[in-house]
């Protein structure tokens, strides 16, 4: 991983502001205590510079000038000590004691910036002053050495700046660490998908460690990968499909136009060899129009038509309409419905679905047969029963028949796409409905089990 | 009959017209929806194709253009999708029927047809007549020659279409769709048994027949000559 990489990352950047927010409350912190610090030890410093004042006011009245000039000069001769720092000045500005350079006493408080009084022991030649108009005109200065104030300072200023450091050292570290692992599972995820992308379609991202949004975005990347997967499976399957089982109706189409070409016929000869391509070529349309309905409807973008379908009178109807032909070719058709069910779906593919159901019905057992249409209401929802006595499909078959152009060994010589369960199966999948089969001793028993609306 | 063809594949447009031609109509085709339109809203039509997906102006559009401006012609959707919500699209749109690709041209003429036979005062007829059979709508009763036939509900409004479009042609498809309301293939000719039923009631006992099957097509009924 590049420095410029990990700068680029949103992680760093956050962990980099965090950091600037950090110091920031950190300095106003510091702040707000050394302006109450300092406040705290400047009002002591003059305090005691105004007990000070009071004790040599005190003194003025008690000695007069004599006494006091007396007490100055004691006190100018001891020295500096920390905060003895003095200098008179009579009425007409002569001085009269000192233990400081001379210069022009400011009134009341004041700071003042001491010539050579760094050499005095005065942190930058500061010195905090309070001045003294005596009765007689003398004017006092007792001055304090801040030194205190600049130590505190200087001990804040170091604090803080040690502070802070740790304070940055410690955003960018975490920033670093925390974008690197960030950078980790995104890299992965992103050199996996390029990987894929190239074709390894059937790879997937590890997973990661940790159940965070990274591991999260991996474990959808796969999901997304294995619906594509099915998907594309789907679809080869369906091309696999169309190639091998259109191929046969195909080749007999060709087969009947090129024999209809090559041969001089009587036109009616000609007709019946057109009628029978005709036929052949309907054929080969349903076939189409039923996987694309099969795809259509696993691709699931149809559930958007979805409405309210009286599943009852639908059923009644199919029933009804098929009830001629299945006596007409011999079985015996029994239909029991129990009004007012409905479903949410699409009319047209429920239709489709139970007609698919009664016509494998008819179409795979033998005349004599009785079929039978039952439509209840279950705790569940609707329960759709079409069974026959016929000859049934064996148990280890029963998985295999709703695949696609699947037709069993027995049912070879009747006519049919091999698609008709298949179907059955999509629109039953699309409508939340589960399809059995099951055993109807004798015969076959297809239950489609459908979820309340 | 007078027919506007708008479809903008040149093969399914000349294999329409043509054959439209044949069976002695007036035929003009437009490729695109701006050329339909102009035509659509200039001429009298008996009755519309129109491709469902034009380049320009799509076939929704196209409609219910002309219908907004007061054109009431039949129209035919073709489509290549026949689902059950592009087909209501379709019919909101102000089709009057909907053929899905690919389609028979037999199924194409029979509807258009039908369509332009749509009665436009259905209530007022009460009593439907072909040759000695008669139709009684309001007391659901069918007499032939006066002789009393019992049809079944579904038989009754089998032969009630057939009546309303008797001398034309109509498929296994139109009579799935406006008797049971089915809009899917069967496999099975299940309108053939019910045909033969119907035709066995009305016809069995009398000399003639007057429901006919035309092969590759579908079904008509007929006034005996």
């Amino acid at each position: 991983m590049r420095l410029t990489n990990l700068l680029a990352t949103t992680a760093f950047r956050v962990a980099l502001a965090n950091a600037a927010a950090f110091s920031l409350v950190g300095i106003i912190v510091f702040a707000v205590l050394f302006a109450l610090s300092r406040e705290r030890i400047l009002s002591a410093l003059d305090n005691d510079l105004a007990a000070d004042a009071r004790t040599l006011l005190v003194t003025f009245a008690d000695a007069g000038p004599s006494g006091l000039l007396a007490t100055m000069e004691r006190r100018v001769a001891a020295g500096p000590g920390s905060h003895d720092f003095y200098l008179l000045h009579a009425a007409d500005g002569q001085l009269l004691a000192r233990n400081l350079p001379d210069f022009a006493i400011p009134p009341q408080w004041a700071w003042v910036q001491v010539p050579g009084g760094q050499a005095l022991g005065l942190p930058d030649g500061m010195l905090r002053t309070v001045s003294v108009d005596f009765p007689n005109g003398w004017r006092l200065l007792i001055g304090s050495n801040p030194r205190q104030l600049y130590d505190l300072r200087n001990t804040f200023l170091g604090v803080l700046l040690w502070t802070e450091l740790g304070i940055i050292l410690f955003g960018l570290a975490s920033g670093y660490f925390v974008s690197r692992r960030v950078l980790r599972g995104v890299q992965t995820i992103a050199d996996e998908a390029g990987r894929i992308g190239e074709g390894e379609i059937d790879r997937r991202i590890p997973r990661l460690s940790g159940g965070d949004e990274i591991a999260r975005i991996g474990v959808a990347v796969n999901l997304m990968l294995d619906r594509i997967g099915a998907l594309t499976g789907n679809l080869r399957q369906v091309t696999d499909d169309i190639a091998h089982d259109l191929r046969t109706p195909l080749s007999r189409l060709r087969q009947k136009l090129e024999r209809a070409s090559l041969h001089d016929g009587s036109a009616a000869d000609l007709r019946a060899t057109m009628e029978q391509a005709l036929a052949e070529t309907d054929a080969i349309i349903a076939t189409f129009n039923a996987l694309l309905r099969i795809a259509q409807i696993e691709g699931q973008d149809r559930r958007a038509g979805f409405s309210d379908v009286d599943l009852s009178g639908l059923v009644s109807r199919l029933a009804e309409i098929y009830g001629p032909s299945a006596e007409d070719a011999g079985h015996h058709m029994r239909a029991e419905i129990s009004p007012g069910l409905h479903v949410r779906g699409d009319a047209d593919m429920l239709g489709q679905m139970v007609a698919n159901l009664i016509e494998n019905g008819m179409r795979h057992t033998p005349p004599g047969t009785r079929l039978s249409v039952d439509l209840h209401e279950v705790p569940q929802g609707a329960r759709l029963t079409i069974a026959d006595n016929g000859p049934g499909i064996p148990p280890d078959e029963r998985g295999r028949v709703f695949g696609r152009f699947v037709r069993l060994d027995a049912s070879r010589g009747t006519p049919g796409t091999g698609l008709g369960l298949a179907l059955v199966k999509a629109v039953a999948d699309l409508h939340g409905a589960s399809v059995a089969l099951e055993d109807n001793a004798p015969g076959l028993r297809v239950s489609v089990a459908f979820p309340r609306p | 009959m007078k027919i506007l063809v708008v479809e903008d594949d040149a093969d399914t447009a000349a294999y329409v017209a043509d054959g439209l031609r044949e069976s002695g109509h007036t035929v003009d085709v437009a490729a695109n929806g701006r050329d339909g339109l102009f035509l659509a809203a200039d001429g009298h039509y008996d009755a519309m194709v129109i491709d469902r997906m034009l380049p320009g102006i799509d076939g929704i559009k196209l409609v219910q253009t002309i219908r907004a401006t007061g054109v009431r012609s039949p129209v035919l959707f073709l489509s290549a999708r026949g689902s059950v919500p592009d087909r209501v699209s379709g019919l909101d749109a102000g089709a009057d029927d909907y053929l899905t690709k690919p389609f028979a041209f037999s199924e194409l003429l029979a509807r258009l047809n039908a369509l332009s036979r749509r009665p436009v005062d259905r209530q007022v007829e009460t009593v439907l007549r072909l040759g000695d059979l008669e139709m009684d709508l309001s007391k659901r009763t069918v007499h032939r020659a006066g002789q009393r036939i019992e049809l079944q509900q579904r038989e009754f409004q089998l032969l009630e279409y057939l009546m309303r479009h008797a001398e034309h042609v109509v498929t296994r498809s139109m009579l799935l769709e406006a008797v049971w309301e089915f809009h899917f293939d069967t496999q099975t000719n299940v309108v053939d048994t019910h045909i033969s039923r119907l035709r066995a009631k009305i016809e069995r006992g009398f000399p003639t027949q007057l429901i006919h099957t035309i092969r590759g097509a579908g079904y008509v009924i007929r006034a005996p000559h």
